[in-house]
């Protein structure tokens, strides 16, 4: 069994991590024989909310996983890719950025004049006096000096020396901001030739991808702010070039996945820290799918891979939503399966959570499944990422262009959940929640084959959401 | 099968109904001789088998397995059993198939009365709860939704 490891770098790295999270928590598969991921952050902005928020999901989510027994006769797929947390809070700790100007960072009072006079052609006296302790705010040409410091960590060896044969690693960047665009092909250089960290043969080999994310929204314009929208196609044209001439043909990377969409809507113009909170986006979903092709993918060494992901008639006029009928084949197969299980749960817990847990479930009494199990640790962490799973899609849906797979509202009639696809008629005396929980109970007494309460509850769901996928919808 | 179905009857419900309707369906004083509680015994029986496989198979409702909705159940398969035992003796006495010869007034008279009739009901949808019970606990464990009832909040 193997490991990815996953480098999210910059705002956009934790939001990209933050679907991942949503798909494998629905039971998206990896292949290729990888059953667990390795996230590592690297934000200077440490209180970045979009990096809180995804690092108290993930930890939410290992709470979870860390309860479960995948054993043969345990059929449930939620949560069973595990989560492994090397370093503190999945961050990687950049030193000496905290309460710190750059000019400070490189020392350029101890600079000679000569040396003085490069930096000021270097860098303007905007990005000298710039702070870093909330990142780089757009600015690439000060990642690059300070990310410079990610081999010569401790953060670092401690990943390089849980590293195996058979691993495999994945970037995810943006190209239009300041710390994904500099921290990419640093980091790229650094796990290729780097030579002083433990495992460095196999690091240096390893298979390697990446997402990079070309500009998918704009901010508002804030003359106080040093993130300006308009300098992002400039920004990416720059480091698109810098990647070709300096990655792909050189064949550091073994597949690059491109992601672009017109920027559609604007966010408020926060620099960092806790206010940088931005709604799960479409883009972001769709490089957490690169993830999953990179390791569903036969990749070699040989050759750079580059892919770009298509989706169906989007124009101008039809653009305003995708739906499952938006993909093509290959990501319908992916997703459509896991995920609509995953929301028919999380439906089910938010509208009949008292019914479920009651003793009236008969699957209850049949697996053992009491109130005060109901009243635990784990069925209340369990509610809580259902509950942020089911705001991620709320925010999918609801930013542009929008991704609306699913009815979050579907009240007593949980087969409207897919919104493009009409449930299909079953021969049954019952119907709506009532097939439901008859499907439960089913399952309950007839396929789970699980010990712990925590493994009968997720497979009683896993086991009974697939059977009402297959009956209902099976597209 | 009569015996048993008219012991269990008498045994416990003679008092009830009356003698003069006990001595009816043993056979004693109808005309034919035939032993009426293995009719009734079996309908009764029947039917609560039938309503029981209802509950835990058939309808096998999600929300019923609880006590009140095995109740509900119950109580309707008491209510048919009742109509059973009324209709089954009643319609006897309105046939005039429960008269006996009486010797000193040489004529066919009968003893039993409407009320022993509802009496009988009454008896038959009693023994009903119990049969309910007895073939619930039997058939229960293998319904998928409704298998902890009565026996669940």
């Amino acid at each position: 069994m193997s490991k990815l490891y996953i480098f999210g770098i910059g705002g956009t790295g934790s939001r990209v991590l933050r679907s991942l999270t949503m798909m494998l928590s629905a039971g998206v598969r990896l292949k290729n024989g990888i059953d667990e991921i390795v996230p590592i952050i690297i934000d200077p902005d440490c209180q970045n909310g979009d990096l809180l928020r995804t690092v108290d999901l993930m930890n939410n989510y290992m709470h979870i996983s860390e309860n479960l027994t995948f054993s043969e006769e345990n059929k449930n797929t939620f949560f069973k890719t595990r989560i492994n947390r090397i370093l503190q809070n999945f961050t990687y700790t950049i030193k000496d950025t905290n309460d710190r100007k750059f000019k400070e960072f490189v020392n350029v009072p101890s600079m000679n004049r000569e040396t003085q006079a490069m930096m000021k052609m270097l860098f303007s006296e905007k990005n000298l006096e710039s702070s870093m302790d909330v990142g780089f705010k757009g600015n690439p040409n000060i990642g690059s000096v300070v990310l410079n410091q990610i081999a010569m960590s401790d953060d670092f060896t401690n990943i390089a020396n849980s590293f195996s044969q058979g691993d495999r690693i994945f970037i995810i960047s943006s190209i239009f901001g300041g710390t994904g665009a500099s921290g990419f092909p640093l980091l790229l250089k650094t796990l290729r030739t780097e030579q002083s960290i433990p495992n460095h043969s196999l690091i240096n080999n390893a298979l390697i991808g990446a997402v990079t994310i070309l500009p998918y929204f704009k901010v508002k314009q804030d003359n106080e702010s040093e993130i300006d929208s308009s300098t992002f196609i400039s920004k990416t044209k720059s480091a698109l070039a810098y990647y070709e001439n300096n990655i792909v043909k050189n064949e550091e990377i073994n597949a690059l996945y491109y992601l672009a969409d017109e920027p559609k809507k604007s966010y408020d113009n926060n620099e960092g820290k806790a206010a940088q909170r931005n709604d799960a986006h479409l883009v972001e979903f769709l490089a957490a799918t690169a993830i999953v092709d990179f390791c569903n993918s036969d990749v070699t060494t040989d050759e750079t891979r580059n892919n770009e992901l298509g989706i169906k008639d989007i124009n101008e006029e039809n653009s305003a939503t995708i739906t499952f009928s938006s993909f093509h084949d290959g990501l319908k197969d992916m997703l459509a399966e896991p995920l609509t299980q995953l929301t028919l749960t999380a439906n089910c817990f938010n509208d009949k959570f008292s019914y479920v847990s009651s003793s009236t479930l008969s699957g209850n009494g049949k697996l053992g499944l009491s109130t005060d199990f109901y009243r635990s640790s784990f069925v209340k962490n369990l509610q809580q990422h259902l509950y942020y799973y089911r705001d991620w899609l709320s925010e999918l849906k609801s930013n542009k262009r929008s991704l609306d797979l699913f009815n979050l509202e579907c009240g007593d009639k949980p087969f409207t959940v897919m919104t493009d696809i009409t449930e299909k008629r079953v021969m049954s005396l019952k119907s709506n929640y009532d097939l439901f929980y008859d499907e439960l109970s089913t399952v309950a007494k007839k396929k789970c084959q699980s010990r712990k309460a925590e493994d009968k509850l997720l497979e009683m769901y896993s086991l009974a959401t697939k059977e009402l996928y297959d009956k209902k919808f099976n597209i | 099968m009569g015996e048993f179905f008219g012991s269990i009857y008498t045994a416990l419900f003679e008092g009830l109904f009356g003698i003069n309707l006990a001595d009816y369906l043993w056979g004693v004083t109808s005309q034919d001789g035939a032993n009426l509680y293995i009719g009734i015994g079996l309908w009764m029986f029947g039917v609560s088998l039938l309503v029981a496989v209802l509950f835990y198979y058939i309808i096998n409702h999600p929300r019923l397995n609880t006590w009140w909705g095995w109740g509900i159940f119950m109580i309707i398969n008491a209510a048919v059993n009742f109509c059973l035992g009324i209709w089954w003796t009643l319609s006897d006495l309105w046939a005039g198939d429960m008269e006996v010869y009486d010797k000193e007034t040489r004529q066919m008279v009968t003893f039993v009365t409407e009320g022993d009739c509802l009496s009988f009901g009454i008896a038959n949808a009693i023994l009903s709860l119990f049969a309910f019970f007895i073939i619930s606990m039997a058939i229960k464990w293998k319904s998928t939704n409704v298998s902890q009832a009565p026996f669940n909040k």
